[in-house]
């Protein structure tokens, strides 16, 4: 069996925890849990004929006053960088996470997930932005975790990532 | 090198300032190194050929390996993963020699496999059942009750000092589980998620609390549960140890450390998430599983205290009544033996009950009896007697009374097997009891000479009649052995009765007062009757009629008759024949007539068939004044003739 270290990053409130939750119990709870320090959760999933296990860390969210401790980059094969569409500023701490984790443990696959897209009253991320970022190659997905919507995409896309590094 | 070349010496022997040559430098070497070039070129040639390297590793290579494995393990280590290999290479390519190198251990192998799962099943088993009834168990149900924790969570709490439940082998830097042992029993928590969070906490203790980054979180403690962990440069354990973990733990786990990181050093590095390469680590874990159990502490309750009084109390009570009983069975049991007529074969006790067996003469002593008198329970003892006859002479002297019932006036003794009687008893009892007792078993004869006879009455009467065959005018009568004999009888029977009667079986006294002798009664009426007899005359001698003739006759058979009986009596009978005449002649005239008259009767009886020789004729001539005095009264006419009668005593 392949394991595999998926760390979830983002600022806090992008629903990180809650994207885990949907992935592996299909799940969401409206109720907002703020996570202290780390979660760790695993899926067993089967990507490519190859039987796998993500262990998930969900690390707590990054604000402006804390800053993600890098021992819990160490070692991950993969991240998941969450944003939340309906704040902009989220894009902003996802692009230093992305470098901080890349300075940690070098150019890893990652997902850029555009979180609570069932939200499209508040979004608020301009569409030029994204495409920046797509110039850029990175890797993008539209995510709800309230519907579940990209959220199973997601994992998948950097579950193959990993195998292919 | 270098450092020659690039500095000149002054003790060379070269000149200054040039470069020395090849040969200088061929001279001091041989001025220093000397006759050990050869060597040194040898060595160099040896060390350069494979081969001759090949052939000196040989002669070495069975000590060194000796020797490694005797400083340390790190030979098994190495040349595992080569052993794996030559081994999955010769079952490749042919498995039947690893097959027959394995068959005669595999049998064994596998009952050992199962007897050691039976044991720890057993031992499971023996805790549970142990702790399950007794008043700790309890307590420790209601604490799991209370507690919400299993039974068997609570039982290992108390019952263990320490137990490592489960060990994880985590990679260091990504935090994944490499592999997981657990101890028998235990719930498994997920290990991978398990290892994540340690990892996480330990990162997070490490980045949050100490300044050097080599500092590692080494234990985690919660309620009774405690996480031990130590690192490794590559990977790390941690073992969740209930109880207070042992100083040795961490040793161990240095060393499983230590020979994982030497095993799997080179996976640990390029570890990429794949888990396979470290599944016979779990093998280094398995000896870490340590468990020590609680000692147990015997502090007694106070109401183990009662219980054991009660029960040491109870068997003394037991154990009193046992022995009191075995001394009252062994009593009975002697006393039985010593009984005669008893013979004991077998004697148990069996669940409480006594049995004896053997065999009982029916004239000993009844076994049952002295069941009370030892003291014993009736209802628990049993008796199985078969009947046999004793041979001691009380007990054939007890059956011979017991069968003869002998009256209590004689005696039965037994002398040199002689069965004697003696007394009296009545002759029914001894012609009844003669045949059974001359046959008893155990006697050699039967003497009852010396015992008397005693007969009823009425035998008495019956045997008397029958011996003395009295006439129809005697009457015979007993009373306690006393004959009366009664009525008239002729002389001789009386004379058989005076010698035989008292002969007679049981008689004692023959009394024959009142037993009138016929024949003396007789005799005595013929004297009477002849006395008062006259036979009349005419004149002279002629009869005077023919009644007188008839009165003569008479008389001839009285005297006849006399003279029969008068000998049974030893008497002779003497009839006088005297003649009487009237007054009328003279006295010599009568007196002639007197003696003629006289005569003429006696010739008379003599042709009668009378003995002449008893009677006479006395002379009347004196005798007959006086007589007449006497007989006028009587007789009117002196013309007869009268008789006396005399009996004599036979000479």
């Amino acid at each position: 069996m392949i394991n595999k270290k998926v760390c979830m990053l983002g600022e806090f409130a992008v629903g990180k925890t809650s994207l885990v939750v949907q992935y592996v119990a299909r799940m969401f709870s409206e109720k907002y849990h703020t996570t202290l320090g780390v979660r760790v959760d695993k899926k067993k999933i089967n990507v490519a004929d190859q039987d796998m296990q993500l262990i998930l860390w969900d690390i707590h969210g990054k604000d402006r006053f804390t800053t993600i401790h890098e021992t819990y980059l160490r070692g991950m094969s993969g991240y998941l960088l969450v944003v939340d569409g309906t704040r902009p500023e989220t894009l902003e701490t996802a692009r230093s996470l992305k470098a901080q984790a890349e300075k940690t443990v070098g150019p890893v696959p990652f997902i850029l997930m555009l979180n609570k897209i069932d939200l499209a009253v508040s979004w608020a991320i301009p569409d030029e932005e994204i495409s920046s970022l797509k110039k850029k190659s990175w890797p993008i997905i539209r995510t709800s975790a309230k519907t579940g919507e990209g959220v199973e995409e997601a994992f998948t896309a950097l579950a193959i990532q990993m195998i292919k590094k | 090198m270098n450092n020659i070349s690039g500095r000149p010496s002054d003790h060379s022997g070269l000149k200054p300032g040039r470069p020395p040559s090849k040969e200088a430098y061929k001279t001091l070497r041989e001025l220093i190194v000397g006759s050990d070039i050869a060597d040194i070129k040898r060595i160099h040639a040896r060390m350069k050929d494979p081969e001759r390297r090949a052939e000196d590793i040989s002669q070495v290579l069975p000590e060194a390996v000796i020797l490694q494995t005797r400083q340390d393990n790190r030979m098994v280590p190495a040349l595992r993963s080569t052993v794996e290999q030559i081994i999955q290479l010769s079952v490749k390519r042919d498995p039947k020699p690893l097959v027959d190198a394995l068959f005669p251990i595999i049998g064994p192998a596998i009952r050992k496999s199962v007897a050691e799962a039976f044991r720890q099943m057993m031992q499971s088993l023996n805790t549970t059942l142990e702790y399950s009834t007794s008043l700790k168990g309890l307590k420790w149900r209601l604490q799991a009750l209370r507690t919400g924790k299993p039974f068997a969570e609570v039982v290992l709490l108390n019952t263990f000092l320490y137990r490592v439940e489960q060990i994880f082998l985590i990679h260091r830097e990504t935090g994944l589980l490499l592999n997981h042992a657990v101890a028998e029993g235990i719930a498994v928590q997920d290990g991978d998620m398990v290892s994540g969070m340690l990892t996480a906490i330990n990162d997070f203790v490490r980045d949050s609390f100490t300044p050097r980054k080599t500092d590692a979180l080494t234990i985690v403690r919660v309620g009774e549960t405690t996480v031990v962990v130590e690192e490794g440069p590559h990977a790390y354990l941690a073992g969740v140890v209930r109880g207070n973990p042992p100083v040795r733990l961490r040793l161990c786990f240095q060393e499983v450390l230590e020979g994982i990181h030497l095993e799997f050093g080179r996976e640990l590095i390029q570890f990429d998430g794949d888990t396979a390469p470290f599944e016979t680590a779990a093998t280094h874990l398995a000896p870490c599983l340590l468990t020590q159990l609680k000692p147990r502490t015997r502090k007694t309750s106070p109401l183990m205290w009662i219980i054991l009084l009660g029960i040491l109390g109870f068997s003394i009570f037991w154990a009193t009544g046992w022995i009191r009983d075995q001394m009252r069975w062994s009593a009975y049991l002697d006393r039985l033996r010593s009984e005669p007529g008893i013979v004991i074969t077998s004697a148990e006790k069996r669940a409480g009950k006594f049995r004896v067996s053997g065999l009982r003469d029916p004239l000993s002593t009844d076994p049952d009896t002295l069941i009370s008198e030892a003291g014993l329970d009736k209802d628990r003892v049993t008796g199985h007697w078969e009947r046999f006859y004793a041979m001691q002479p009380s007990f054939i002297l007890g059956r011979a009374k017991h069968l003869t019932r002998p009256p209590s006036s004689m005696t039965l003794t037994l002398k040199n097997d002689i069965l004697v009687a003696r007394g009296t008893a009545p002759i029914t009892w001894i012609t009844r009891n003669r045949p059974i007792l001359s046959t008893l078993p155990g006697i050699s004869s039967y003497d009852d000479t010396q015992l008397v006879p005693l007969y009823t009455d009425a035998m008495i009467l019956e045997k008397a009649r029958l011996q003395l065959q009295p006439p129809a005018s005697v009457t015979l009568d007993v009373k306690n052995g006393n004959l009366t004999v009664a009525g008239r009888a002729p002389h001789q029977w009386i004379l058989n009765l005076k010698s035989t009667g008292a002969r007679i079986a049981g008689v004692n006294t023959v009394q024959s007062e009142q037993l009138i002798d016929m024949d003396k009664q007789e005799m005595d009426e013929i004297g009477q009757v002849l006395k008062q007899t006259a036979i009349g005359f005419s004149q002279g001698i002629t009869l005077a009629g023919p009644d007188d003739t008839a009165t003569l006759n008479k008389v001839a058979d009285l005297i006849r008759r006399l003279q029969i009986l008068a000998p049974l009596f030893k008497l002779t009978p003497q009839i006088k024949i005297m003649g009487h005449t009237d007054m009328a002649g003279s006295d010599d005239i009568n007196h002639r007539l007197r003696q003629a008259r006289a005569k003429k009767v006696r010739s008379i009886l003599v042709e009668k068939g009378v003995s002449p020789s008893i009677l006479r004729v006395p002379d009347m001539k004196n005798q007959e004044a006086d007589y007449m005095k006497k007989v006028k009264t009587i007789l009117l006419t002196g013309r007869r003739v009268t008789f006396e009668v005399n009996l004599l005593q036979k000479r």
